[in-house]
């Protein structure tokens, strides 16, 4: 029996065999250069961090390109292998991703930093950052705090596919383990090309964004910032009252407009640039996410302006937090606490249709968390066939999703993905409060985490923090996020992998 | 419309069970079955008006009328609508709904009548729980009711414990799911092999199990040093799952330890499956040790019984601790909802804690409720199939309860289960929500209403009236009581049946307009 852990063999001739070193040796690399350019952007904006940046950008590039060079990719990859693989290079990259937080000296505590860098990574944008954190801050950091969701968002090993010279069916394994949503399409033969245009259409997206943003009238710093945010559905901002600095309509529509858009799939967006921008109508699972939306915006300003709301602010609070929570960005409209903007403070009924977008999510193949409206489709219309065998039991009645016929084998993966994710809410939900929360804290804490939204409600709401948390309670919601963010079943199997490895280890002393 | 024997012209035979059997427009299950119900209710209150007369004998007249007319009407309906000789799983989904139903309108009736209630919510409310074996209650001082009406309270928990158990038993086989639970046929068996007289004997069976279980509690209590009329109370909401109590502290009342301990020992054998029983009964003690699912029921009890006294320990004996730890934790995964403190006063883990217990629920094949053991361990063993499956894509692998194998039919079934109970749970959420709850109340209330559990967290707290939450509140922790004691499938049943009227409809008049057209469109 093979006892050495996945991907890993030695032959005599060649370089090491791994692809998971090697994946986590080409992402530092790529998080190195990401360090690099913010201490060119901390020197333009007169920081004071440049030093501190370089030095993590050097460490994290010497480590990365070591294990590169050391290494190589086999030709055939089991699926273990490819879990192992992505898994274990976001961890890798989320610690290097926190020491430009600890070498500059804004956190001392390691976890702070380590929870910062997750949340950027997974795209949460939860985080442990007060106001006096925020002055502190130096714009190289902050612009670095921003960085680390544009790598997390399209994902940094979609990123290293594109780079790779040919992976064959193992890079789309890989990109398939990564991305968000149970199907990834090809849009390209090749896998690299796919990976390639993805992450074309995605640095197109962000340049529009940001000049959409800067048109604004919002300064260029922030512009660019925000939108590293905005299409990676993040939520991170560089101010810390997030959107709710500027107040303004304007600049809330453009934001919208991005999270939509982020929170809708890249390949109808890749179509859409292409000429083909009906396709989005075409998709019943875009149709189904934006009236779903519309539905959400409609019930939560009916529930705001019922408790005595006017109606403008009413629609304003709900279209903002409806899509920032539907697309599982998490910027925060609030302009302090207690605000309206604040839906910590909303009537209960609003705060449940937040919680259920906060579930859902946005769509797959898209940058967005959650449990993925596709998913969200297919079990509604396996509840419906349910009732409808309940009067015939022998009838055969198979699942559609855009006239296609789904295999059983598809909806059964569907409906165990949605049973994980439930069971693991659920546990970390009963892990937050025995640790002491309240119940709404520790639930949508842990809802939040995992569909890597940002705020929950209670004491984490929008316009607080994770401070609240504890360390080892953040340590919970960073796992959380990581599993959230690589779609449950990568990580959960990597445990699974690790523990039997580890068992047969100690089986053998 | 034309009705043939096996249904509407055109349509394919439903199962086989219906093939070739004429139906007279006269025959009705649900007509028969709902009469059968009124003749037991009739029974019962005849009974309650006898218990009336050794208390303050105000109601007797009223019950005893009422009781009478109940008995009149259930044989006039058991007469003018015999049962027909088979039954379609429609036919049978809507028994449940109006069998369930019309008890729920006697007790209503009773209520009203009696002067107990004179608002109507109010009486449907406590009719309501006391069918669905809910233990919200809207009395805030049971002990002002007269003797006959907490009788009649008792009564209808046990009398819905008993139809919880035959939905399970004559219904759910004939839908393919989780069918009896048999000692041969524990497991959900997909399309019942069961013949009418198979399941009549069945229910035969059951219900002297179930009386004798009622029987032994009522003894118990009595032991314990309860009156004679509190222990035959307590023994039919206890091992109804029920909960409701003839007292405003529910058993915190009687301060007795000994008391205490013998609820708990109710209620384990209120949520113990009933084949179980009938296997120890019958000597099988190799089926009884085999059955994953008993030792899941009593791990999750003990595993709650010793958090809760390790992480809750305000200052009491380890006796008392361990005691009130046990049951709380017997309360909620029986989902009973005796209470002897209040629970949602705990740390909030442990509240947390006890709502997960409460909606996973008790074993199949008892009378608790919830979304029950056996579909909680087929769904984790479906649950390692998925993962090992991941990893090695070739393998093919079974899903497991014990050493009993789940056919897939079966568990795309249970995953359909699955489905539904979500969406009926996120449904109950958010109305809950509208309905101006908070959000703790609102999902706790959902689960634990769908669990027929009762109380929750926040404002649903054990010992606080169900009207505290609000009058809409109130109906929407109604229809989830009933759709969850009746397995959910007869509620959405009617859901779906009321929207496919207009649905069909309105594809009719397409279809018309279609082929209308001048330009030939295909009829769809």
């Amino acid at each position: 029996m093979n006892t050495t852990p996945p991907g890993i063999g030695f032959t005599p001739t060649r370089k090491l065999r791994s692809v998971w070193v090697h994946m986590a040796g080409m992402s530092l690399v790529f998080a190195a250069a990401g360090m690099a350019l913010c201490a060119v952007v901390d020197l333009i904006e007169g920081g004071h961090s440049t030093a501190g940046l370089l030095g993590s950008a050097g460490i994290t590039a010497v480590l990365g390109e070591t294990m590169r060079r050391g290494t190589e990719v086999p030709e055939d990859l089991p699926p273990k292998a490819v879990f192992v693989a992505v898994c274990v290079s976001w961890v890798i990259t989320s610690v290097a991703g926190a020491l430009p937080y600890l070498l500059t000296g804004l956190f001392e505590s390691v976890d702070a930093a380590f929870f910062e860098s997750i949340s950027g990574f997974t795209c949460s944008g939860s985080s442990v950052f007060t106001a006096e954190d925020f002055a502190r801050a130096t714009p190289g950091l902050l612009f670095w705090r921003q960085l680390t969701q544009w790598f997390g968002g399209m994902g940094i090993i979609v990123l290293a596919v594109a780079v790779l010279p040919f992976l064959g069916v193992g890079g789309l394994e890989l990109i398939r383990a990564e991305a968000p949503g149970p199907t990834s399409d090809r849009l390209a033969p090749r896998v690299s090309e796919t990976a390639k245009r993805l992450w074309t259409v995605y640095v197109v997206f962000t340049a529009a964004s940001a000049i959409a943003l800067l048109v604004t009238g919002i300064g260029w710093f922030d512009a660019v910032g925000l939108s590293l945010a905005l299409v990676s559905t993040g939520g991170f901002a560089p101010q810390a009252a997030s959107i709710g600095t500027y107040d303004s309509v304007a600049v809330e529509a453009v934001v919208i407009v991005g999270m939509v858009i982020g929170g809708a799939s890249f390949t109808l967006l890749y179509s859409a640039l292409r000429g083909r921008p009906l396709d989005y109508l075409r998709s019943s699972e875009f149709r189904m996410y934006i009236s779903g939306m519309a539905v959400g915006v409609v019930a939560v300003s009916v529930f705001l302006a019922a408790s005595g709301w006017g109606v403008g602010e009413s629609l304003r609070m709900a279209a903002f937090n409806v899509a920032t929570l539907g697309t599982s960005t998490g910027f925060g409209n609030a302009t302090g606490a207690g605000s309206p903007g604040d839906f910590a403070v909303w009537v209960p009924a609003a705060q449940v249709v937040l919680l259920l977008f906060m579930w859902v999510g946005g769509m797959t193949g898209s940058t967005s968390g959650g449990m993925k409206v596709l998913r969200a489709q297919v079990m509604a219309r396996v509840a419906w066939r349910e009732l409808r065998r309940a009067e015939r039991p022998r009838v055969v009645l198979p699942i559609k999703q855009d006239s296609e016929v789904l295999g059983e084998d598809v909806v059964g993966r569907i409906a165990g993905f949605v049973l994980l994710y439930i069971v693991i809410v659920v546990g970390a939900t009963l892990a937050l409060t025995l640790a002491g929360n309240d119940v709404l804290t520790g639930f949508s804490g842990a809802i939040s985490a995992m569909g890597n939204m940002g705020p929950a409600l209670g004491e984490a709401g929008p316009a607080s923090n994770f401070a609240v948390y504890s360390s080892a309670e953040r340590m919970i919601l960073a796992a959380l996020m990581i599993i959230g963010r690589l779609e449950v079943f990568p990580t959960v199997l990597t445990v699974v992998v690790l523990a039997s490895w580890a068992r047969r280890r100690l089986r053998q002393r | 419309m034309t009705w043939t024997p096996a249904g509407r012209v055109g349509d394919p035979p439903e199962s086989s069970l219906d093939i070739g059997t004429p139906r007279s427009p006269r025959q009705s299950a649900e007509a028969n079955v709902a009469g059968l119900a009124l003749l037991v209710a009739g029974g019962a209150l005849l009974a309650s008006a006898l218990a009336d007369l050794t208390g303050t004998s105000e109601d007797a007249l009223s019950l005893a009328a009422l009781g009478v007319a109940s008995v009149v009407v259930g044989l006039a309906l058991r007469h003018r609508f015999p049962l027909p000789a088979r039954i379609t799983p429609r036919s049978s989904l809507r028994t449940a709904a109006v069998t369930l139903l019309s008890l729920i309108g006697v007790s209503t009736a009773v209520y009203l009548l009696t002067g107990t209630f004179t608002n109507l919510e109010q009486a449907v409310m406590e009719s309501t729980s006391g069918f669905t074996t809910t233990a919200l209650t809207v009395i805030t001082d049971p002990e002002s009711a007269g003797r006959g009406i907490l009788f009649w309270r008792a009564v209808t928990q046990w009398i819905g414990g008993f139809a919880a158990l035959a939905t399970i038993i004559a219904v759910l086989p004939f839908l393919g799911v989780s069918g009896p639970a048999d000692a041969q046929t524990r497991l959900p068996t997909g399309i019942s092999h069961l013949t009418s007289g198979h399941v009549r004997r069945l229910l035969g069976r059951y219900l002297v199990l179930y009386s004798t279980l009622t029987l032994v509690g009522a003894l118990m209590f009595l032991g314990g040093g309860m009156g004679p009329f509190d222990a035959i109370s307590y023994a039919f909401t206890t091992i109804s799952t029920g909960g409701f109590s003839n007292h405003a502290g529910s058993f915190g009342r009687f301060d007795s330890a000994l008391l205490e301990w013998l609820g708990v020992a109710g209620m384990f054998l209120g949520g113990l499956s009933l084949s179980v029983v009938w296997s120890a009964l019958r000597g099988h003690t190799d089926r009884v040790v085999g059955a994953l699912e008993l030792w899941v029921y009593v791990g999750l009890i003990t595993a709650a019984t010793l958090t809760i006294s390790v992480v809750e320990s305000p200052g009491l004996t380890l006796a008392e601790n361990l005691r009130i730890s046990a049951f709380t934790a017997a309360s909620a995964v029986s989902s009973t909802g005796h209470y002897v403190t209040d629970w949602s006063l705990w740390e909030p883990g442990l509240t947390m804690m006890l709502v997960i217990l409460i909606g996973v629920g008790a074993m199949s094949g008892s009378v608790g409720g919830g979304f029950r053991i056996v579909r909680g361990v087929a769904l984790f063993s479906y649950l390692w199939r998925e993962l090992a499956t991941q990893l090695r894509p070739r393998l093919v692998g079974v899903v497991r309860v014990g050493r009993e194998v789940v056919p897939d039919r079966m568990v795309a079934r249970i995953l359909g289960y699955q489905a539904l109970y979500i969406a009926t749970a996120a449904a109950g959420f958010v109305a809950l929500a509208a309905a101006g709850t908070d959000v703790v109340t609102a999902l706790s209330g959902s689960v634990s209403a769908l669990a027929t559990y009762g109380p929750a967290l926040g404002d649903l707290s054990v010992g606080r009236p169900v009207s505290d939450i609000g009058a809409d509140a109130v109906v929407v922790m109604g229809v989830l009581m009933f759709a969850g004691r009746i397995e959910l499938y007869p509620l959405l049943d009617g859901v779906i049946s009321a929207f496919s009227v207009p649905v069909r409809a309105l594809r009719r008049f397409r279809g018309r307009r279609r082929i209308a057209s001048p330009d030939g469109g295909v009829r769809s």
